[in-house]
């Protein structure tokens, strides 16, 4: 039977990503992201700088051969805090957007099994959905302190009900086909029906977002380590980069222009992903 | 429609409710607690357990959030602690500038985005759309504050056309105050006039395609004409509900912004009550936006039939 069924979904699987990789947009997106990710993994070997070690002599150096990206007020190596600053965003991006499609995927999946607790369900996702991202996302870091781990959580918390709301969109959709009354008909639970049925359908949907819901978090990130509500001081961040940044504008504007470049790029990259992901996955998407 | 009204306005306050509550109870995980950042750090016991007392955090959680939900019902959000006036006074010291900032980004998102996507659209896979869609997909991904750091960079510091930052009331002194307004309205709207920018584009495209626009063009209707008073016309829903919902990005952008070009509006009193640890402030501030947002979603619920005299509520 499972030898069958994947005999049978393994083509549309494949064809899928073959739709996937002739959309230039997301191949570009997708290598961009993959660049990045490595120059995060590998930023020890790409810099032979601490990027907090300090060197008061040295400080606002313009970018030179040495200091490539220039040094900031304390003599930091601009280079060295933009390549370790990658791994705070792609982190924190990577795991709220993992996060809120496994959470809002479940959510989504007890609200349209169980109507009263989809109805309580979905009525707290409102009322959390009333507050502004930034906003929510500020008054909870305001509480519980900057930590990267916080942050995830915070950020967490902004984005599951617009995660929830799509998957919600997507299962009922999916529990109003043909194939889920039969399986209804022939008897099986609903536990059955919710992960053998419902799930699979409603997961491109659920994937699309979570890619949008990665650049936002990223964009969030930055926000709120900017306002120094968000990474906590030690960590290598672009946001906070980016407020030490801002009052040396005239003299410095390396320290303003090279992490603010990388940031963009790597919202851009998960944009152009999920852009060429929707396309690929939604069969009804004319291309255009 | 009157029925139709009444239970948005019940659900509207059950909304309010779930917000009262979420905010109430985070600002009651800080470890913290306000008489420390008030008295200092040398105060006594007496001292502290006395400012407590007076600020009613003696009390239980369930107390303290019954007699916060009841005086908001009565219009009243506390006192700040660290500023002693009452909260909605100090929230409307700051409200000019936020509200002037904020109707000026919605203002630049729509006429841009508008504009954009019905050029988009009508230029169909051309240059002019694909240069739409790579402006829109910029505005998506570039960083609010750091957009307004660069235009700050190159309009006020190389060319010196505009000033670098700060607010100047616009009762007092219009002209200078759009000077003033004009960065931050346009880095904050730019993120949004994407969006809408898009979802014009893909909706214009959809009615492009009807065939009361191929009859319009048919009885000799100039072009410009069949693409505002028909194409158009019936492509504003979808506009106007990412346009509604902008409005709550916006609310929230405005925090950063402020903080960008040095306005003293809400949106720096958020962030400083946050640093003081001033509850009431913060709670107060973040009820208001839900109110505001939830009022508004309703406005633009309620606008569809003045776009769309088909729509009808029930």
């Amino acid at each position: 039977m499972s030898s069958e069924a994947a005999s049978v979904t393994a083509p549309r699987r494949w064809s899928g990503l073959r739709r996937l990789l002739s959309r230039r947009i997301a191949v570009v997106g997708g290598v961009l992201i993959i660049v990045i990710a490595l120059v995060g993994l590998a930023a020890p070997l790409l810099t032979p700088y601490d990027p907090n070690g300090l060197q008061i002599s040295n400080r606002l150096k313009p970018p030179s051969s040495t200091h490539p990206f220039g040094t900031d007020n304390f003599g930091r190596d601009v280079w060295a805090r933009t390549v370790f600053g990658t791994r705070l965003s792609l982190v924190v991006g990577l795991s709220t957007a993992l996060i809120t499609a496994v959470l809002g995927t479940l959510l989504a999946l007890l609200a349209g099994t169980y109507r009263f607790l989809g109805e309580l369900i979905m009525r707290v996702m409102d009322g959390l959905m009333a507050l502004p991202a930034t906003l929510l996302a500020i008054a909870i870091m305001a509480a519980v302190g900057p930590r990267v781990e916080n942050m995830v959580v915070a950020l967490s918390l902004v984005y599951l009900p617009r995660s929830t709301r799509v998957a919600r969109a997507a299962v009922l959709v999916v529990r109003e086909q043909v194939f889920v009354e039969a399986a209804i008909a022939l008897g099986a639970g609903n536990r059955g029906i919710m992960w053998r049925h419902i799930l699979p359908g409603a997961l491109s949907p659920v994937i699309v977002q979570a890619t949008y819901v990665f650049a936002t978090a990223v964009l969030l990130e930055a926000s709120l380590s900017f306002l120094g509500v968000g990474a906590p001081p030690e960590v290598p961040s672009w946001g906070i980069m980016l407020s030490e940044g801002r009052l040396l504008m005239r003299n410095a504007p390396w320290m303003t222009v090279f992490p603010g470049t990388l940031l963009a790029l790597t919202v851009l990259s998960v944009n152009m992903l999920g852009d060429g992901l929707r396309d690929a996955l939604d069969p009804k998407m004319k291309r255009g | 429609m009157v029925a139709y009204l009444l239970r948005r306005l019940v659900s509207l306050l059950s909304i309010l409710v779930v917000v009262g509550l979420v905010v109430f109870f985070l600002i009651r995980l800080v470890p913290g607690d306000p008489t420390s950042a008030l008295l200092g750090e040398n105060a006594t016991t007496e001292q502290i357990e006395a400012l407590r007392t007076r600020l009613g955090l003696d009390r239980t959680l369930p107390a303290q959030f019954g007699a916060w939900m009841a005086s908001v019902a009565r219009g009243d959000l506390g006192t700040s602690i660290y500023m002693r006036i009452p909260v909605v006074t100090a929230v409307a010291q700051r409200v000019e500038p936020t509200a002037m900032l904020a109707l000026a980004a919605t203002l630049v998102a729509v006429l841009l985005g508008v504009s954009l996507g019905v050029i988009a659209a009508i230029r169909h896979n051309t240059a002019a759309d694909y240069a739409v869609m790579v402006i829109a997909m910029l505005g998506l991904s570039l960083p609010t504050f750091w957009l307004g750091l660069l235009m700050i960079m190159l309009f006020a510091v190389t060319l010196q056309w505009l000033p670098a930052a700060g607010y100047v009331s616009i009762l007092q002194e219009p002209v200078a105050s759009l000077r003033y307004l004009l960065m931050p309205a346009v880095a904050l709207g730019f993120s949004q006039a994407a969006i809408i920018a898009r979802m014009t584009r893909a909706s214009v495209l959809d009615t492009l395609g009807e065939d009361y626009v191929r009859t319009a063009h048919s009885k000799g209707l100039p072009a410009s004409r069949v693409v505002i008073g028909h194409a158009l016309r019936n492509a504003t829903l979808p506009i106007v509900t990412v346009v509604g919902l902008s409005i709550a990005t916006l609310a929230g952008g405005v925090v950063v912004t402020e903080t960008v070009f040095n306005i003293p509006g809400a949106g720096r009193l958020v962030i400083d009550s946050v640093l003081r640890r001033d509850y009431p402030v913060i709670q107060g501030s973040v009820l208001m936006v839900a109110f505001i947002y939830a009022f508004v979603n309703l406005l633009v619920d309620l606008s569809y039939a003045f776009f769309d005299p088909r729509v009808r509520y029930q």
